[in-house]
């Protein structure tokens, strides 16, 4: 679905992208990770035919961003970051004049514009002027128009950025339900976002590809697993000394906690789960035990470690 | 030619949301209506100048200060907001050609324009009506007058149109395109100061002389097509503008 190949765009002397290479296959939510000013919003721009790259290809649904434009913007849907609107239009105003502008027959736009305004639970403003809406529904109308054309492909630059939490969960669901049936790309800098809505992540860093993997994966391989925590009743010293000469173990932090007890973090030297090990050594020791834990990952440590290991 | 009347019916729309405009249009009929009066009111006390009435309504200070004012505001706008809101990128991401862009834009503020003019007309008939002139009205000097508004108004507003594309600030656009339409009301008056070897270039480029020979109800094919012509080429700079954001740096 989209094919870019060492994409470069240079904006009057500043290199805002260097060389991206990626693909999307059909039918996947790919989300595009990375801190402000990574270059996010620069590739969705190109992708969608906005500007051009300064050098490189890109391919996306099959014709060239560059010289077939038109042919690829009859085939996305792209909501811009910030979602900009008409603020004198009435909703669906709006929504009837881009589904016109996007090609949708005439026969057919009403029940188009019917069909996406249920989608994104825009229903009850349809005759509200766009100025009069709150942020989180004129998200949800960007997104409206977005969808409305029945894209191939849509990619969406910071759909969440703005919304209050339940807002955040609403447009999170919209994404998956749309990924059953479409491709999606989606940019963000919110990590929990990719984690819970995408099937693979790219991370961009300073215009530059960092990583690219399902969110699982890029979890195992970047960290070699989380650490096992343990809190028991026993001498810090004692506990450290002992968890040390578990194999596999690269590093043992022991803290004295109330009531006697110490916490112990065990780091495992590759991804592997210490947990029994640990329990087995506080049996025969017969320390007394009140947690023992592994602590997941999250995609955040991840993100952190990638975007800032080049410093 | 589908997009263009999609785009111009939202333009039109968005016109009669605009405070602006409604300004714009009562100045213009204020200022149109005063001058009448006061047109009127010279002739009543000195008839038998060698103008005629009509060629007093189409030449007058007012109407050269109406005329180089309005273009620039109602196109100021045209571009530079959807520029600065950021709507542009989602018109531009849409499948349409830059072309039915600036066109849509251009007809948009062409019509609006002929709206704010169009009430004028009734006091032609207000004229007659109130008049004891009991001869058959002549129509040529009155229609010649508005088709002579017309093309004025379609170069102002083009250059209006080219003013608009390159900026994100509508006040600027408005200045800029005041100055070269006013420039270019001003060159004309070097019809006045020079030799007979560029009289003839002067008196084609003249807005002042193309009214006045309009408003006599006489149509020179080669005004006719200047205005056009020159409208067309501000209308192609307006179209590179929107287009340079296409080129590769
Ligand atoms: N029109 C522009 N002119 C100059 N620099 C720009 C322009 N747009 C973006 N940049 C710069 O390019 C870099 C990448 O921007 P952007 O793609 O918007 O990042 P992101 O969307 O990942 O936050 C930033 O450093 C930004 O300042
Ligand atoms: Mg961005």
């Amino acid at each position: 679905m989209i094919q870019v190949d060492n994409l470069v765009k240079r904006y009057a002397g500043f290199t805002a992208i260097h060389g991206l290479t990626f693909s999307v296959q059909k039918g996947e939510i790919v989300g595009f990770l990375g801190p402000n000013g990574a270059g996010k919003s620069t590739t969705m721009r190109i992708l969608s035919c906005f500007m051009p790259a300064t050098s490189g290809t890109a391919i996306v649904a099959g014709f060239n961003t560059y010289d077939q434009s038109l042919e690829v913007r009859q085939r996305i849907g792209y909501m811009p970051e910030n979602v900009p609107l008409y603020p004198e239009m009435r909703v669906h105003e709006y929504l009837h004049f881009r589904a016109a502008l996007k090609g949708v027959p005439r026969s057919r736009r009403r029940g188009q514009v019917e069909r996406v305004s249920e989608q994104c639970g825009i229903t009850d403003v349809m005759r509200k002027i766009i100025g009069h809406l709150s942020k989180g529904y004129r998200q949800r109308v960007g997104l409206a128009d977005a969808l409305v054309h029945d894209p191939e492909l849509i990619i969406l630059d910071e759909p969440t950025i703005g919304l209050d939490p339940n807002q955040i969960r609403q447009v999170r669901g919209l994404i998956k339900d749309l990924g059953k049936s479409h491709t999606v790309l989606l940019s963000t800098h919110i990590l929990p976002e990719v984690e819970m809505t995408c099937s693979r992540v790219i991370i961009i860093n300073k215009g530059k590809i960092a990583a690219s993997d399902t969110p699982e994966n890029l979890k195992r391989l970047r960290m070699g697993g989380g650490e096992t925590v343990v809190e028991v009743k026993a001498d810090a010293k004692a506990v450290e000394n002992e968890f040390r000469a578990i194999p596999d173990v690269s590093q043992v932090e022991a803290s004295p906690s109330d009531g006697g007890f110490c916490k112990v973090a065990i780091h495992p030297k590759r991804d592997e789960d210490l947990r029994e090990t640990v329990y087995q050594i506080v049996r025969q020791k017969g320390w007394g035990l009140r947690e023992l834990t592994r602590r997941r990952q999250t995609l955040e440590d991840v993100f952190v470690q990638i975007t800032t290991e080049d410093d | 030619m589908r997009n263009i009347w999609i785009l111009f019916k939202r333009e039109m729309m968005s016109y009669f949301f605009s405070p602006i405009a409604y300004i714009v249009g009562v100045a213009v009929l204020l200022i149109m209506g005063g001058s009448f009066y006061f047109i009127t009111y010279i002739l009543s006390r000195q008839p038998g100048d060698n103008y005629t009435a009509s060629q007093w309504f189409f030449n007058g200070f007012f109407f050269w200060i109406v005329m180089l004012v309005v273009p620039p505001v109602i196109s100021m706008r045209l571009f530079a907001d959807e520029q600065k809101s950021g709507t542009i990128e989602t018109l531009m991401t849409a499948p349409l050609r830059d072309w039915e862009y600036v066109l849509a834009k251009f007809f948009g503020a062409c019509v609006f324009f002929i709206v704010l003019w169009s009430p004028t007309s009734l006091y032609v008939f207000v004229l007659r009506h109130f008049s004891r002139d009991t001869t058959p009205l002549d129509l040529g000097p009155v229609v010649g007058g508005y088709i002579g508004v017309l093309l004025v108004a379609m170069l102002l507003i083009s250059i209006g149109c080219m003013a608009s594309a390159s900026t994100r600030n509508q006040i600027i656009a408005a200045i800029i395109a005041f100055a070269i339409g006013g420039s270019l009301f001003l060159v004309g008056f070097g019809f006045f100061y020079t030799s007979d070897k560029y009289k003839e270039f002067f008196d084609y480029i003249s807005m002042l002389g193309h009214m006045l020979e309009m408003s006599r109800g006489v149509l020179e094919w080669k005004r006719v097509i200047f205005y056009l012509s020159s409208s067309f080429f501000f209308l192609y700079l307006a179209h590179c503008m929107v287009q340079s954001r296409r080129w590769k740096n």
